[in-house]
């Protein structure tokens, strides 16, 4: 295993998509995930690292070695691409013992080794059919063992590895997955579309937006601190609440009143100084809300905001309760990570902090704080 | 079964019995001639009732009457249409492999070359090409029209393959690139054999297209080189045409296209239907 380093990467792909001055590093033994939606770059740099692709400028390093100019099969990555790209006219034992054939191994050590890795993924009983007599997860597992069973390529390659796969094959193999990244401890590099994957997997999190890198950090740095309503937007469990407001200042404090309710912000002045007056767009994620069914006893000013609203409509999803409260014809989502009921049309109290608020400029779409 | 549908039934299998026998009474007389005697060839009123023979087949394999020798003909097309064939086959796919997976300058304004070799009448170039052959002396030998057939195999061939090989994912060849497969391996081993239908269609398109051609062997062979069509044009001598012997001729110049039609039937439809259904 190595440290991947890439360094500057400009690539155009037509029209739609330009890679533009990619730098990161994916650290040895560590986990780096691409997260964008689709069409945003993450295929691109996967293919580029692989060497399937090439250059316009820019360079890319793997160990002490820069393998910017080398053909796929000098570099010692391995990959696994979205489509799977499984070979229909060989069986399953066929398919993954490709890599080792290719390296003129013996026989005997090949069915080893493809014995070995099937077992690891469970895929043994369908080692003699063919990919398309295959369910998905089971195609899923076959491509993955191709990828996973040259042991001493220097980097794994996962290109969403999980996003042709129904939501509850996904989520266990999810799961797997962690459990052998633990085991096998080896760098890899993983696209995915979905944030909870993404989240959930990664040791260092890369947010591309239409080829350009937004963010890069640990994933909980980008989920507390995302740096502009793209990346909030993107890296959440739920879809983040966004309100057209503007910053306001009243005598001595500082106010950002929106259609639906006013909040005072005076503790944020220094972040916010510049944008009074400006428009802006609160951010509020769903399971940092709280809902209060009585009313609150004190109003004392704290960092904690109460708003009054009602109950649009709730619904739960299995340990899970997701309520939209209704304020001034503004609809806010709150998850609550526990089974409750509500009646429509019944008043609550919107609760949140004042530290978990994000506030964007509306223009730039960037971070205020 | 309702009268409305048994009319729709016999309607049905009239106009395909009519279809059937458009397409197929002209083999069948044919079948027939092989195996009439000479005197049953020549009666006024067809004769559907007569005593078989094999004396058509046999004078074809004795070779006592035509100008070439016996079964010379039938090798030499065997001989020239496979061998043609197999190797358009080969430089064609691999031609089509790469016109299909590589990004090169003046990619498509070579295809297009490519594909006006066709565009002429075979007619216009027979005159040349009988000087060329001439002064080079490859008028009349088998090398000369293997090459021919070759060339003229190439542009469908290579048109045909491409699209096969459109239809296959890049990331099949990006895959095996990757598990360390040179380029070579990566187009027999894991490109071709998923391309394996359409290449059987286009080997069998390319095979019947040989197997019947008569312009180019009519004006490049001799005697010796001769090949089944030009065979059965020169089944004469100075007295009559010798009809039998062509029936012959023309009944066993059908079997191997034939065998290898039925052999190859699924791929043909998929080779058909090409482009029709996504």
């Amino acid at each position: 295993m190595a440290k991947l380093v890439v360094e500057n990467v400009t690539k155009k792909y037509g029209p739609a998509l330009t890679l533009e001055k990619i730098s990161f590093t994916a650290e040895e033994g560590q986990i780096t995930v691409l997260l964008s939606p689709p069409n945003g770059g993450k295929t691109g740099i996967c293919k580029i690292v692989a060497g399937l692709d090439e250059v316009d400028s820019g360079k890319v390093y793997l160990g002490d070695r820069d393998i910017t100019n080398l053909e796929p099969k000098e570099r010692n990555v391995s990959m696994m691409f979205q489509k799977l790209a499984l070979y229909p006219n060989m069986n399953v034992f066929e398919n993954i013992a490709s890599p080792l054939k290719a390296r003129h191994l013996p026989p005997s050590e090949v069915k080893k080794q493809v014995e070995a890795i099937a077992n690891k993924l469970k895929i043994s009983h369908t080692l003699y059919r063919k990919p398309g007599t295959l369910s998905g997860g089971e195609r899923q597992r076959v491509a993955l063992s191709r990828a996973l069973v040259k042991s001493d390529a220097e980097l794994y390659i996962l290109d969403e590895p999980l996003t042709n796969l129904d939501a509850k094959i996904r989520a266990s193999m999810r799961a797997e997955f962690k459990i052998l990244q633990k085991e096998i401890n080896q760098t890899m590099l993983y696209a995915t579309p979905d944030p909870i994957e993404a989240l959930s997997l990664a040791d260092k999190l890369i947010v591309l937006d239409r080829g350009k890198i937004v963010q890069q950090g640990t994933p909980e740095d980008i989920y507390r601190n995302s740096v502009n309503k793209f990346v909030a937007t993107l890296v959440g469990y739920y879809p983040i609440n966004l309100i057209e407001g503007s910053i306001i200042e009243r005598g001595k404090k500082i106010i950002l009143q929106t259609d639906a309710f006013e909040i005072e912000i005076s503790k944020l002045r220094n972040s916010v100084k510049d944008y009074i007056n400006s428009k802006v767009t609160l951010g509020l994620r769903p399971e940092l809300l709280n809902i209060a069914k009585t009313e609150p006893k004190t109003q004392e000013p704290s960092d904690l905001f109460y708003i009054k609203g009602d109950v649009f409509e709730f619904e739960i999803r299995g340990s899970d309760t997701v309520v939209y409260v209704k304020i001034n014809d503004q609809i806010i989502r709150v998850l609550e990570s526990k089974i409750t009921k509500y009646d429509t049309g019944m008043t609550v109290w919107l609760q949140f902090n004042l530290k978990d608020i994000y506030l964007f400029d509306a223009a730039s779409e960037q971070l205020i704080r | 079964m309702k009268v409305s549908s048994l009319i729709k039934f016999v309607l049905v299998a009239l106009v395909t019995l009519i279809l059937i026998a458009y397409f197929d009474l002209p083999i069948l007389v044919m079948i027939i001639t092989a195996f009439k005697q000479r005197a049953d060839i020549f009666t006024p009123v067809p004769k559907w009732i007569f005593t078989p023979t094999l004396k058509n087949f046999a004078d074809i394999f004795a070779g006592t009457t035509t100008m070439a020798e016996g079964t010379l003909a039938i090798r030499n097309s065997l001989l020239f249409v496979t061998i043609s064939t197999v190797i358009a086959m080969f430089i064609g796919s691999l031609a089509a492999y790469g016109f299909s997976r590589f990004k090169f300058f003046g990619r498509e304004d070579l295809l297009f070359f490519v594909l006006s070799q066709r565009f002429m009448p075979g007619i216009v170039i027979v005159l040349p090409m009988f000087v060329l052959y001439s002064s080079v002396g490859l008028r009349g030998t088998p090398l000369g029209l293997i090459l021919l057939y070759i060339n003229a195999a190439l542009p469908f061939v290579i048109w045909m393959m491409r699209s096969f090989f459109d239809e296959i994912p890049r990331e099949i060849d990006e895959a095996a690139r990757l598990d360390g497969h040179s380029w070579f391996t990566i187009f027999i081993k894991f490109v071709l054999p998923v391309a394996r239908n359409g290449f059987l269609a286009t080997f069998l398109f390319s095979f019947i297209f040989g197997w019947g051609e008569f312009l180019f062997a009519l004006i490049l062979t001799t005697p010796e080189s001769w090949t089944m069509p030009i065979a059965i044009v020169n089944s004469r001598v100075s007295s009559e045409i010798l009809w039998g012997q062509i029936a012959a001729y023309g009944v066993i110049s059908i079997i191997p296209v034939f065998i290898i039609a039925v052999a190859l039937q699924k791929y043909l439809v998929r080779g058909m239907t090409l482009g029709a259904v996504k």
